[in-house]
């Protein structure tokens, strides 16, 4: 559940509230903002800021889970990844959902990657997640 | 210290889940992990390892490094880096630039940190035996 503001063209501002704590602001019924995101230390999954999750877990070096405190809609959201790296010489660097675990309205999982030494954990970690 | 909730994975490694605060502790233990995990204060873990987190094996509530699992490791880790360098030495000769140490001591170095690194009983000595090697990739950079 969640409440939900939503500009509708010919209509105006609908509300629909609860007291989930959980903001959709809609346009004509997509949503606009962030349904999730969270900031942390990928060397101790430390957090540092997140909002709507629930926790991250570090499966393995590298790998991490995020999981939503209030579960998506579906689970076609669109997820935006970025982590940092040690220096300009640690070039090559990608983040990559996992085929081999699919995204649910539960959470996801991911890993960083490095050409040449392969995983590694960020100590900066950044997760967004949009959708509907 | 925060607390965190471990367990075992299917890999045999140790995941550690840490709750962002929004839930109850307990309750993100039984959403977000397995049955079979458990709550413990981070200071437990041994952190000083984390660049061995994948040789990790949790033993009752304990976290202790899997020196095995470590050794493969640090050994993939010094296989990385010695081909990046033969990659780098090679493209030197190729184009005329001198590599600062002879083929026959770089072999001989890797050598050396293999067997220091099969013989290492601590992850710090997992550590030292790859000093040399880095230090050389340095020194030819």
């Amino acid at each position: 559940m969640t409440t939900i503001l939503n500009a509708v063209s010919g209509t105006g501002l609908t509300q629909t509230a609860d007291g989930s704590g959980v903001l959709k602001v809609q346009s004509n019924g997509v949503t606009t903002n962030a349904l999730a995101w969270v900031n942390f230390n990928g060397t101790n999954g430390s957090i540092r800021a997140a909002y709507n999750v629930s926790s991250v877990t570090r499966v393995s070096t590298g790998t991490y889970s995020v999981a939503f405190t209030t579960a998506t809609t579906d689970a076609n959201y669109s997820v935006s990844l970025m982590s940092s790296i040690a220096s300009a010489a640690s070039n090559g660097t990608a983040n990559q959902l996992l085929e081999s675990t699919t995204p649910t309205t539960s959470g996801f999982t991911w890993n960083n990657y490095k050409t040449g030494t392969g995983v590694f954990d960020p100590l900066y970690a950044h997760v967004n997640v949009f959708g509907n | 210290m925060a607390n965190v909730i471990i367990f075992t994975n299917e890999n045999g490694g140790v995941s550690v889940c840490v709750p962002t605060g929004e839930m109850d502790i307990n309750a993100v233990k039984a959403k977000d992990t397995p049955s079979h995990s458990i709550i413990v204060d981070d200071s437990t873990l041994p952190q000083a390892d984390n660049d061995y987190f994948n040789a990790w094996e949790l033993t009752g509530d304990t976290v202790t490094v899997n020196m095995t699992k470590a050794i493969a490791l640090q050994t993939d880790n010094l296989n990385s880096i010695a081909k990046a360098e033969v990659s780098h030495r090679t493209t030197n000769a190729g184009i005329g630039i001198a590599n600062k140490m002879a083929d026959a001591d770089w072999l001989a170095l890797l050598a050396t940190a293999r067997t220091a690194i099969a013989a290492a009983t601590t992850t710090a000595a997992l550590r030292s035996a790859l000093e040399p090697v880095q230090a050389a990739i340095t020194a030819n950079a």
